[in-house]
């Protein structure tokens, strides 16, 4: 290696040069070899010290005033296995039910968003229903050389109860991959549990209905809680990095405590939303007085049974375009061509915007239904025409999202069936 | 007498026309006949698994070549080992037998295998599912390709089952060494990587997979693995040097191949001068459009290597023109142009009409001389000197189906170093070529890729000292570099990051700094991207108003945006093609090392130094007869380069500084211009580097140093190891260039030695001293 390295790295930082850009607005650094004495105990109680360098709290968070709708948390699960099969998303099916003491409500704080091996967690909570109460329980790492005693706490946490159920939100995706990371680079192997990512039910329950689906908004808008002087997630990995350059003092000191707090709620704030989810999934349609959700998408997950039934039915009236669709083709499956037919013709006619695709399938089985079934060539005609018109606007409205567009098969496949249409009308 | 034997027949009978065709004969400088070799061989090794022997007679594969049974000596004890092949030699048998027998042997054992780009990794798996699947059944192996285009579905099963990973350094840098905890089972039973198409890893490239290797080697250690490497590598001047430099280790040569050769026929053709006052020869554009045009009307599938990305397009639309008749349909013969900054399906499509044959000839700039599969070619046709004798025979490998005779033309341009060894024909086969030159601890390089390592896994105080970790102890260096800007942090004996940022992420592999240009077509209303380009390049080829061709159509420059790396072009037709200048200033940083050299021509200093260049104005040549039709202006940035240099300075008690004693600072400025052009075009048959990897720029009376200058530099910041290798060649460079100048026919200048508008006279005056030097010892 050339002598000069060290010479030659000043020079290029000093022409500014390249990638090599120093950080804005620096600190002093910390001390580098031995983390200072005293770090620990200049957090405020009820932080306890487990080691050196891995702190640990404890918060009792009574539970009445965050029941939504008709859940509680006292009662075992009142769920029908048919939802937890939704949440679950494994094709298993859940005749137990769910139990509130099994389950583990978890959230990390990182130092980054990637996946890769250089994120490292470094506070991670856990919640537990215990009594009517949420309990809280927080991990917090000072240091780096810290993540043994981290990680040896995150293991007893996991593997406390043989059958806990973890709930996360975005956890499949994020955490628990970061997780399974650090336990590798410990040398252990992250305990495998099943686990509910709130996300997924989420986007089912709430899509189209909000700007974004992320916890915040949901608690926000949905959970309508706000927090006030909360400290924004995203900060999280510069306030860590800055506590350790500056040490437990200052607005490096009241940052993390702050983060902390942030953690404590998102751990409340994802509770609470379990248990407003488990109220609409226990009873969807006492649930939709209190509360606005998709009632057609749910029912459409929901497997196969009356009570589904009864969901598209109430989901229909509202005017759902997929619920009707859905129900056309129930109604031809049975032979009642009748309500396939009235159906149908709901669907072309519903006011729930950005359904184009929906009315162009609607469309396309009303063309076929009236010349095969009806023999009616003229509304068949109408049909195959009004689907025309259809494709073309689900292809504007594609582009203009930047989206692909339908695929120039079912242009071809609606020309050909004018044609036939017209042919035979000729006849 | 079979079909391909009739073939074969009727070819050799139009290759004879050709060549007796006095159109051509008259200016062929040298054909030299290599005659068909036999195969040396061994029988297969008795250790050999039965399922794997089973496999490779099924592949009608009976006996090993002899340097396939050194290969599998070497790797079996353990040795780290680089294989030299020529194309068609079965040098993927090379690791595929001793990998292939590993996995069999423990079934828990993987291997990497590395390409350098993902057409090559598809292409050689294929090769392997072959092996793997053979027509007696399947062995118990899994092989995945994990790049950019694995879907999701398909990356977790590789990840946990794949036995063997294809794929390429790009994909090991970004996504498999980030996220190694993933590869936990992969990497902790790591037994083979092999690197194939080892000598593409040089230059800026090679730095960097250099150190992509140091990462992986970090990793598997971390996971209890010591893996074994096989490299593959053509034919360069320094194989064990070039797999040393690149993993760090001492590595086993086997160079000797035992493969079998078909008939060779070798073509030198200097095109006739037009003009011998002024030394002008007929361009090598027309003469190897004349070539390749005769060849394919004589049914000879051809291949025409043109070089430049411009020259491609150029030469393909002249053939185009030439084949150009509508009643025949262009003679059923389909030519296309293949180079790199094309999209990647318009470069399979050019490939599998190549394979199957609907294509029958195609233009091609260096892009095709790696070894993707595109069947066998007739006849190969070099337009120009490819930069090394390494391309120059990987090149012409490039024609020639088993069994049968090939051609391979190198038709000489007017520059200085074609016209050069043109005149010396036997540079062309001598057995030991150019060098490869990589610079792993290229500080820029380095230091990025310490930045990945440490995102993986944290540096050790008492492993970087100890020297066990591959980064070497000099690593120190920049760890504290890097903590002093707040993305490391250093405690208790360990270096670990402490950023948000994914380092690999923002950096390339593929340059020094990243950022690629996104061309643009906008023609009426259009939004397409068509290609693109790195920035440097990019300011110096597609400023606003010039002419950027792609397959054979004609856009002109409406916007070149920089900031936004965006360049809108919309189509044209015009009647010519523009060509930028360039202006360069230098400022020396650092004198690093002095040296004199044998017969102290001159003094030699190495260093750092800051290069501003500024394109300002362009020139239009109009195609077909290379006239200057105008000038146009550009305004673009500065362009600033950190980066190594050797100067070389004639100071007044030097040979060369007495040589220019009593002249004007105009004709020392014509000299020094003429002596670096000239050294700039023929360093590369000494130091294998691409043209455009050297800067030159000449002072007659340098700020810095006091004395006329000239200054050699490294194109790539921080240097690749270049302007080192250049020091200790300039005896020989010199000398070359004093034949050169000597030995041209031309009277006071011309393209081929120091330019048109060169003063020969003083030139040749000046280095009638530095004639005797160099090749004395």
């Amino acid at each position: 290696m050339a002598g000069n390295l060290k010479a030659r790295l000043e020079r290029i930082r000093s022409q500014g040069g390249g990638a090599l850009k120093p950080l804005e607005n620096l600190g002093p650094v910390q001390g580098s070899d031995r983390v200072p004495s005293g770090t620990a105990v200049s957090f405020p109680p009820p932080w306890l010290v487990l080691d050196p360098l891995v702190l640990f709290r404890r918060e009792l968070i009574p539970l009445k005033d965050e029941n939504r709708g008709t859940w509680n948390w006292d009662s075992p699960v009142s769920v029908p296995p048919d939802f937890l099969e939704i949440l679950f998303r494994t094709g298993r099916s859940y005749t137990e039910g769910l139990c509130p003491e099994d389950l583990l409500f978890f959230d990390l704080e990182t130092t980054g968003l990637s996946g890769g091996a250089g994120t490292v967690a470094f506070l991670a909570a856990f919640g537990e229903i215990r009594d009517s109460c949420l309990e809280v329980r927080q991990y917090l790492l000072l240091d780096y050389p810290g993540e043994p005693v981290l990680i040896s706490c995150i293991e007893q946490e996991l593997n406390k109860k043989p059958g806990a159920v973890l709930v996360s939100y975005n956890g499949k995706a994020f955490d628990t991959q970061i997780l399974r990371s650090r336990f590798i680079l410990q040398g252990k192997f992250l305990p495998d549990k099943d686990h509910i990512d709130l996300l997924s039910i989420s986007r089912l329950l709430w899509r189209g209905l909000l700007p974004s689906c992320s916890l915040s908004s949901l608690e926000l808008l949905i959970l309508q809680k706000e927090r006030q002087g909360d400290i924004p997630g995203a900060l999280a990995p510069q306030i860590w990095f800055s506590f350790l350059r500056e040490g437990p003092q200052g607005e490096a000191l009241k940052d993390l405590l702050a983060l902390c707090e942030h953690n404590l709620l998102d751990i409340k704030g994802l509770a609470a939303l379990f248990s407003l989810i488990l109220s609409i999934g226990a009873n969807p349609l006492g649930a939709l007085a209190d509360t606005t959700f998709n009632l057609d998408r749910l029912a459409l997950a929901w497997p196969e049974s009356q009570l589904r039934r009864g969901l598209l039915l109430e989901a229909g009236q509202r005017g759902s375009a997929r619920a009707l669709y859905e129900l056309a083709r129930l109604a031809r499956l049975e032979g009642d061509w009748e309500r396939y037919r009235q159906y149908l013709e709901e669907v072309l006619e519903s006011p729930q915007p950005k359904v184009t695709g929906v009315r162009l399938r609607a469309s396309i089985a009303l063309a076929s239904y009236y010349e095969w079934k009806k023999r009616d060539l003229e509304r068949a005609e109408g049909y195959t025409r009004r689907a025309q018109g259809l494709l073309e606007a689900l292809g504007a409205e594609g582009v203009a999202e930047g989206a692909k567009g339908p695929p120039p098969s079912i242009n071809m496949k609606l020309e050909k069936r004018l044609e036939r249409i017209l042919s035979k009308s000729r006849l | 007498m079979n079909n391909d034997q009739a073939q074969g027949k009727a070819q050799a009978k139009a290759l004879d026309e050709l060549l007796a065709n006095p159109a051509f004969a008259d200016h062929i400088v040298l054909e030299k006949r290599l005659p068909a070799l036999p195969p040396s061989t061994v029988p297969i090794p008795e250790d050999v698994d039965p399922r794997l022997t089973q496999a490779l007679q099924g592949r009608g594969i009976e006996t090993l070549y002899t340097h396939q049974a050194e290969v599998w000596d070497h790797v079996r004890s353990g040795r780290h080992t680089v294989v030299v092949t020529p194309t068609a030699s079965g040098k993927t048998l090379c690791y595929n037998l001793p990998t292939l027998q590993a996995l069999l042997e423990d079934e828990h054992a993987r291997a990497l295998y590395l390409f350098p780009t993902k057409a090559l990794s598809q292409d050689q798996q294929a090769e392997l599912n072959e092996l793997v699947h053979g027509p007696t059944g399947m062995l118990p192996i899994k092989v995945f390709t994990y790049d950019g285009d694995t879907p999701e579905s398909l990356r977790i099963a590789a990840r946990d089952t794949g036995r063997i990973i294809v794929s390429n350094p790009d994909m090991l840098h970004s996504g498999i060494l980030p996220n190694h905890p993933k590869w936990i089972s992969f990497f902790s039973r790591l037994k083979y990587i092999v690197i194939d198409e080892a000598h593409a890893y040089r230059g800026v490239f090679g730095s960097h997979v250099a150190n992509v290797l140091r990462r992986l080697f970090r990793i598997a250690a971390f996971y209890g693995s010591h893996p074994v490497v096989i490299l593959c590598s053509a034919t360069i001047g320094n194989p064990k040097e070039l797999a040393e430099s690149l993993i760090g280790r001492p590595v086993e040569l086997v160079d000797k191949n035992g493969a079998p050769r078909g008939e060779k026929r070798v073509v030198l053709y200097n095109p006739p001068l037009v003009d011998a006052v002024q030394g002008i020869r007929r361009s090598v554009v027309t003469e190897s459009r004349r070539w390749t045009v005769a060849l394919l009307k004589a049914g000879i599938k051809t291949i025409l290597f043109a070089h430049s990305r411009l020259k491609t397009e150029v030469a393909a639309s002249y053939i185009r023109e030439d084949l150009a008749n509508v009643y025949t349909d262009n003679y059923h013969i389909r030519v296309e142009p293949y180079r790199g900054g094309l999209l990647p399906n318009e470069r399979r499509e050019i490939e599998k009409g190549l394979r199957d044959g609907t294509i029958q000839g195609v233009v091609s700039t260096n892009a095709l001389e790696l070894g993707i599969d595109i069947g066998g070619l007739d006849a190969a046709v070099v337009a120009g000197f490819p930069g090394s004798f390494n391309s120059f025979w990987q090149q012409i490998g490039r024609a020639g189906r088993r069994g049968g005779t090939s051609l391979a033309v190198f038709i000489a341009s007017s520059s200085p170093l074609d016209q050069y060894i043109i005149k010396h024909p036997d540079w062309f086969f001598r057995s030991s070529a150019e060098e490869a030159r990589l610079d792993p601890d290229n500080p820029y390089v380095l230091t990025d890729h310490v930045k990945c390592a440490a995102f993986e896994l944290p540096f050790t105080d008492s492993e970087v000292h100890s020297g066990e970790d591959p980064f070497g102890p000099g690593v120190q260096d920049v760890l504290e570099y890097l903590q002093e800007d707040g993305i490391l942090r250093s405690v208790s004996g360990r270096w670990y990051w402490a950023d948000r940022s994914y380092p690999a992420e923002s950096i390339s592999l593929r340059s020094a700094t990243s950022d690629n240009v996104a061309i643009i077509d906008t023609t009426q209303g259009r939004n397409v991207v068509i290609g693109e380009m790195d920035r440097p390049s990019a300011k110096e080829l597609i400023f606003d108003n010039g002419v950027y061709i792609h397959r054979g159509r004609q856009y002109v420059v409406k916007k070149l945006d920089i900031e936004n790396r965006k360049c809108l072009v919309e189509e044209a037709d015009v009647n010519y093609y523009t060509d930028a200048l360039v202006k360069t200033d230098i400022k020396v940083l650092s004198e690093d090392e002095r040296r004199e050299i044998r017969g102290n021509w001159c003094r030699l200093v190495l260093g750092d130094v800051l290069v501003r260049s500024q394109v300002a104005k362009f020139k239009k040549i109009r195609f077909h007869t290379h006239e200057n039709i105008g000038y146009g202006t550009v305004e673009l940035p500065e362009e600033e380069l950190q980066t190594r240099s050797l100067a070389l300075l004639f100071e007044s008690d030097t040979v060369s500084g007495t040589a220019l004693q009593g002249r004007d600072e105009q004709e020392i400025g014509r000299i020094l211009s003429g002596i670096g052009s000239l050294l700039k075009r023929i360093a590369p048959i000494f130091v294998l580097c691409d043209p455009r990897d050297i800067g030159i720029s000449e002072r007659v009376r340098d700020p810095h140093f006091m004395v006329p200058a000239l200054y050699i530099y490294d194109h790539y910041p921080g240097g690749t190891g270049l302007a080192e290798a250049l020091a200790e060649k300039i005896p020989e460079l010199v000398r070359t260039v004093a034949e050169t100048v000597e030995g041209c026919p031309c009277e006071s200048g011309c393209p081929s030695c120091v330019g048109p508008d060169g003063d020969k006279g003083a030139v040749r005056d000046f280095l009638k001293l530095a004639r005797g030097y160099g090749g004395q010892s």
